[in-house]
């Protein structure tokens, strides 16, 4: 008789060799936790239990108005499991990770941030999806007990499910950051989350009908996914690991699916498309404007490997502020490109003109912190330091706006150039009318825009120094490893410290 | 010793070869605000068990995490097996097994199950993966804790639990960071006898502490750092006599039979001898010399004097005295 294996052993063979190491091990954790098993018996019992009094509303007939009530319970009960219960748990996907020191141990595995960050909101997704499938066979008994629309109900499941694998994403990437800073991001996502939610559960049956664009949502949800979970990894990144520049490259993919998808469009819908750049734009600025150059030859070589052409792609991929500002000026470039062209061909000219240099004046609103923030090097927090800044100039812009109360003049044409979060306020609300003495303002703007470029050019000299010391490194590396004796590791001349 | 300088050749085990394991040469790690490592060198060869002695802050960690590829000197190299940490990574790390000095847990996860992510994270598959588990959790006696949450385990459980984790992927080159730090006396006993299994392995240890006397007993060589530099690199026993070769004293304990005082008036008329502390049943004294003969004769007049001496012994030498008196030295030169 053979004896029989020790439990731990048979719980080895749980999970497939093929499954990722990260996604058993989150299942492992997450199907124990007290949220996951909480929220999905309560969501059983809630299923069960409106079933069972929408089968009594039935058969007693009649009862429209409370079969109308326990339907809009049924949907907030979903809503906040699945918009607000299952994301927030990303919230802590690698806070945990980070505070408990285990990440520097997963570093040192096989496992990439890339992998790691994929994998822990895979199981997350994982577990909505248990959840979501759970549900399934009330909506069908639904139907035919209580005379529902099955395929109203599994629409709007299937796009609640889209969104709320999308905020899981989107938690995950939060979920580096401070407290404050999560409960930041969640109240910007969370104010309109609840606003929409609203208005779902009040006007459902309007929502096949009159529904968003579907295509450019979806494109925004997937978007969404993708660039949380690589900002996720990028913040996990160890130190040979450049997670900067692969979000870089994906964020002007996305930038040119936008703006492919919204020229491509045949309506107005195209707007949408193109209106989704901004959230990118403003995630693209604060992070690449807010991040340190990474003191690490590796990571330059393989721009230096590419020669002229791969250090001038450097110029603008390469970790750290610097490129980060060319970084987002190409993103504005494309955002006012897509911006003129599109409205080139749905509205006149003129107006083309006048929103690709609003769009301008977003991309330096954008940028002008970079200006400023090197003058405060001893500041730790750099992604407050930059959020600090763009909320001074907004209250600026908001003060002027105040002060000025729709007097059109020279001084609030020259004040309000002054600044580039200002001047795009200005002309946001002012929409170009003629009484208005644009050119002074857009005279005051391009002077203005071009003197934050020079000061950003004048800050970042030592920067450009250290950097171009770091290819020199990766050059000789690269000749190091080209020679016979390439055993040997080079020996690094030192970048300048700054 | 000159920091910046090239270390000279460590004392070899029968096991080390001539081409070292380890090579760190001038390296430097500057955080914004604090100089952290400040061009440090040594040599580790293989099979050795290094120890890396510091105050806390001295630059012990950021030297290891450095050599774990955990982090980047600001200049300098450091390779392991002729790889460099900073430009074959992966390499390194294939190599490195590393335990920091606060283990992670993970909540909702039993010990096994944290063996086995960790296997399979290391691309361990199958059979070769639940042999390597079992191997480890019998090596670190982890076996009967296998079903235990991580959350339940004591801070030794803990500790053999991520030293189990550290040798999964069976790694050559081991750094552990303060290892041994809030574990019990048994614990700690049971730390000592994994250190000398995998020593006697053949693994090459690299252990940091700031209790020395710990560290005395399993290593083959000392590293002391401070201020982000290394001040001393060779045999503890070196340390020892070379602190008493520099006119430290040798303290001995003495116990009698009667009148404890008798010492330390006996003590205050013979010359080379100090009173360093009394005791209810005698007294510790400093003695100038440590050579035997001198001793042997100090303890004949001793009794030849009338003293009821029932107790006599000369008092190993603390490594954290060399230590201090080293750092002394250091400070005055």
């Amino acid at each position: 008789m053979t004896a029989n294996p020790p439990s731990y052993a048979r719980s080895a063979a749980q999970f497939a060799d093929w499954l990722p190491p990260m996604l058993v091990k989150e299942l492992r954790q997450g199907l124990r936790t007290h949220m996951f098993v909480g929220a999905f018996v309560t969501l059983q019992l809630a299923m069960v239990s409106l079933l069972g009094f929408q089968l009594l509303a039935a058969r007693d007939g009649g009862v429209a108005n409370l079969q109308e009530d326990l339907d809009q319970y049924l949907w907030v009960a979903i809503i906040v499991t699945l918009l607000v219960l299952m994301p927030l748990r990303g919230l802590m996907a690698i806070s945990e990770e980070t505070k408990g020191g285990t990440i520097d141990l997963v570093q040192l595995t096989h496992l990439s941030s890339l992998k790691i960050v994929f994998h822990k909101w895979l199981a997350l997704i994982s577990q909505t999806m248990l959840l979501v499938i759970a549900m399934m066979p009330y909506l069908v008994l639904r139907y035919f007990f209580g005379g529902e629309d099955v395929w109203f109900n599994v629409l709007a499941l299937g796009w609640m499910t889209l969104i709320s694998i999308s905020l899981t994403a989107v938690c995950i990437a939060t979920s580096p950051a401070g407290m404050v800073g999560r409960l930041v991001v969640l109240g910007v996502i969370g104010f309109p989350g609840y606003i929409m939610a609203s208005e779902f559960v009040e006007n459902r049956d309007n929502f096949t009908s009159g529904g968003p664009p579907v295509l450019s949502v979806a494109y925004l949800l997937v978007a969404a996914i993708v660039i949380a979970l690589t900002l996720a990894s990028k913040q996990l990144s160890a130190p040979g690991e450049n997670g900067s520049t692969r979000f870089r490259v994906i964020a002007i993919f996305l930038m040119a699916g936008s703006i492919f998808g919204g020229l491509m469009s045949p309506d107005r819908e195209g707007i949408a498309w193109i209106m989704w750049m901004i959230p990118l734009l403003v995630v693209a600025g604060l992070e690449s404007l807010s991040e340190p150059a990474k003191e690490h030859p590796g990571i330059y070589v393989p721009f230096v490997r590419r020669g002229l052409l791969g250090r001038l792609a450097g110029r603008v991929l390469y970790p750290g502020w610097t490129s980060g500002v060319w970084f987002v000026l190409m993103l504005g470039l494309m955002f006012a490109e897509a911006n003129y062209f599109w409205y080139a061909r749905h509205l006149q000219l003129d107006n083309a003109a006048q929103f690709a240099i609003t769009a301008i004046q977003f991309t330096m609103a954008l940028v002008f912190p970079a200006a400023i923030m090197p003058l405060m090097p001893s500041f730790k927090h750099r992604h407050w330091l930059y959020v600090g800044i763009q909320v001074v100039c907004f209250l600026i812009a908001v003060g002027l706006m105040a002060a000025f109360n729709g007097r059109d003049s020279i001084t609030s044409a020259v004040l309000s150039g002054l600044l580039p979060m200002p001047a795009m306020v200005w002309e946001l609300s002012r929409g170009y009318h003629d009484s208005y003495p644009w050119p002074t303002h857009m005279t005051m703007a391009l002077c203005s825009d071009l003197v934050i470029l020079a000061l950003i050019i004048f800050h970042s000299r030592h920067e450009r120094r250290r950097i171009r010391a770091w290819e020199a490194q990766a050059s000789d590396l690269l000749n190091a490893h080209t020679t016979p004796d390439s055993s040997a590791a080079a020996t690094l001349t030192p970048a300048p410290e700054s | 010793m000159d920091s910046t300088t090239t270390p000279p050749p460590l004392t070899s085990t029968s096991s080390t070869s001539a081409e070292p394991l380890v090579r760190v040469r001038d390296v430097h790690r500057l955080f914004p605000n604090v100089y952290a490592v400040k061009g440090i060198n040594f040599d580790i060869h293989r099979g050795q068990v290094v120890g890396f002695i510091g105050a806390n802050g001295a630059g012990k960690t950021t030297t290891m995490r450095m050599m774990a590829t955990l982090d980047v000197p600001t200049r300098g190299q450091i390779s392991i097996a002729n790889e460099d940490v900073v430009q074959r990574p992966a390499q390194v790390r294939r190599l490195v097994g590393w335990m920091p000095d606060n283990y992670g847990t993970y909540a909702n996860m039993t010990v096994f199950e944290y063996l086995d992510f960790f296997a399979r994270a290391y691309g361990l598959k199958g059979k070769d993966r639940a042999q390597r588990v079992q191997e480890v959790m019998d090596f670190a006696d982890l076996t009967p804790l296998a079903d235990r949450m991580m959350n339940a385990l004591s801070k030794g459980m803990g500790q053999r639990l991520c030293f189990g984790r550290m040798l999964l992927p069976d790694p050559e080159f081991l750094i552990l960071d303060e290892p041994a730090a809030g574990l019990d006396p048994k614990a700690r006993m049971e730390f000592k006898n994994l250190v000398r299994l995998l020593s006697q392995r053949g693994k090459t240890l690299f252990i940091s502490s700031h209790i020395l006397s710990e560290l005395g007993e399993m290593c083959d060589t000392m590293l002391f750092i401070d201020g982000g530099k290394i001040v001393y690199h060779g045999d503890a026993n070196e340390l020892r006599k070379g602190s008493a070769a520099n006119g430290t004293r040798m303290a001995i304990d003495i116990v009698v039979a009667d009148r404890p005082e008798a010492i330390s008036e006996w003590a205050s008329m013979n010359p080379g001898w100090t009173v360093v502390e009394t005791r209810r049943d005698g007294a510790r004294l400093a003695f100038e010399a440590d050579d035997p003969q001198s001793i042997a004769a100090a303890l004949r007049k001793m009794i030849g004097d009338g003293l009821s001496v029932i107790d006599f012994h000369r008092e190993e030498r603390r490594l954290e005295d060399a230590f201090v008196d080293m750092i002394k030295d250091k400070s005055k030169a």
